[in-house]
């Protein structure tokens, strides 16, 4: 979503270069935010992805001011001594944020294309907040100086992982497709993508959306066996 | 590392050969402080030979040689930034690095009555120190282009074999044996 924070681990400035390839530097902190305890200002919770150590190229070289033999040997010094980690959390679902068919704007083909209305609301922003203020915390515990702090929530859509619009659900009056992907209005359409997910929550939902197809699969097979489909 | 500084056609092959391997075979084996002559009147693949040697000469400046590895010139980085202005697709994008170089020679003629390359090495620094003052927030259009020339110059020397190996001695790429040990900060 965008916000996040980076330390510098002053231990490792300036110390001999190491081989992390290979090495845990990406890290995942799964979600912790009201699952024992109960935030005052938003509801569900996010995780943070990081990393740390050398790669091959110094991201940290736009970030260090200036030019010539003092700004060559800071950037040299700085390589792997910094930590980041960027926070992911669940947007809530809403039933302003839809998709439509644009009445104007058609493709290539003259399709009419999709039209996205989906805003963030209070909820992601105070989790936002929290996102930045709690990664500062855990670094300044660690030890390690918070050089800079991302507060700016990134626009809707960035994640590449907005999910939902045809939720699943028993009843037709509130959800587009049953507990299988399959629409209930449409007999025989399965939407087995994350169309179906009712929630865009804070892990990457690759996995649950094949876990979910195989589930439809599976059920699409026994129903052609009996005939229903 | 794309390519050598192109070298006046009226060395031999024999001193081509021989150029070549010292800028560009000795660092890499022997490591430390390595200067080569900085390019003169040969174009480069978009730039004219006067745009090619400035902007070659900036280059170095922004990222010096020193006792630890060689600088952005040994490593070609005018050559590479050439390269991607004559590949580029964007006009607009050429004709800013156009006027981008042509706004250090007016700052140079501004502060110091004569063009860049005409300069001395300290009226140069001076140049830059102007151009790089805006940094954070660059204003006129030679605080403008500094972002772009030092961001070019930075991804074309660490992205080079001296960059990589020399300078930022990166480990990477190899088989690891035995458990990771990393580096103990205590």
């Amino acid at each position: 979503m965008g916000p996040g924070v980076t330390g510098l681990i002053k231990e490792l400035v300036g110390k001999p270069h190491t081989l992390d390839d290979g090495r845990p530097g990406g890290f995942y902190i799964p979600r912790f935010r009201n699952l024992k305890d109960r935030q005052p200002g938003f509801i569900r919770g996010y995780g943070y992805e990081g990393n740390s150590g050398h790669s091959m190229f110094p991201a940290h070289v736009m970030d260090t001011p200036g030019f010539g033999g003092q700004f060559k040997r800071s950037v040299r010094d700085h390589s792997g001594a910094f930590i980041s980690m960027g926070a992911f959390g669940e947007v809530l679902p809403r039933y302003e944020s839809y998709v439509d068919l644009d009445p104007e704007t058609k493709d290539a083909w003259g399709i009419p294309v999709l039209r996205f209305h989906y805003h963030f609301s209070d909820n992601e922003r105070k989790m936002a907040e929290d996102m930045v203020a709690t990664g500062r915390e855990m670094l300044e515990a660690a030890g390690i100086e918070v050089v800079g702090t991302d507060e700016k929530v990134l626009t809707e859509g960035w994640s590449i992982h907005e999910l939902g619009t045809a939720r699943m659900g028993n009843d037709p009056k509130t959800s587009v497709l049953n507990q299988f992907q399959q629409s209930h209005d449409v007999r025989n359409l399965f939407v087995v993508d994350g169309s179906s997910h009712v929630s865009a929550s804070c892990q990457n939902p690759t996995w649950t959306i094949m876990a979910l197809a195989w589930r439809s699969c599976d059920h699409l097979a026994d129903e052609f066996r009996k005939g229903n489909v | 590392m794309t390519h050598a500084p192109k070298h006046p056609e009226s060395l031999s092959r024999r001193d081509m050969i021989a150029a070549t391997a010292a800028a560009l075979v000795t660092p890499l084996l022997q490591g430390g402080a390595v200067t080569t002559q900085p390019v003169a009147g040969v174009p480069g693949k978009f730039l004219t030979a006067a745009e090619y040697a400035l902007l070659d000469e900036l280059t170095e400046l922004i990222i010096p040689a020193d006792d630890h590895s060689p600088g952005a010139r040994v490593a070609a980085v005018a050559a590479y930034i050439d390269g991607r202005l004559a590949e580029s697709l964007e006009p607009d994008l050429q004709a800013r690095w156009r006027s981008g170089l042509q706004a250090v020679d007016g700052l140079s003629r501004e502060l110091n009555a004569k063009p860049f390359l005409e300069a001395t090495p300290d009226q140069r620094v001076a140049v830059l120190t102007r151009m790089a003052a805006g940094e954070a927030d660059p204003k006129t259009a030679p605080e403008r282009f500094f972002g772009e020339l030092k961001g070019w110059t930075a991804r074309g020397y660490y992205t080079s074999k001296i960059g990589i190996h020399l300078d930022q001695e990166y480990k990477g790429n190899v088989y690891q044996r035995g458990e990771f040990a990393g580096y103990d900060a205590k």
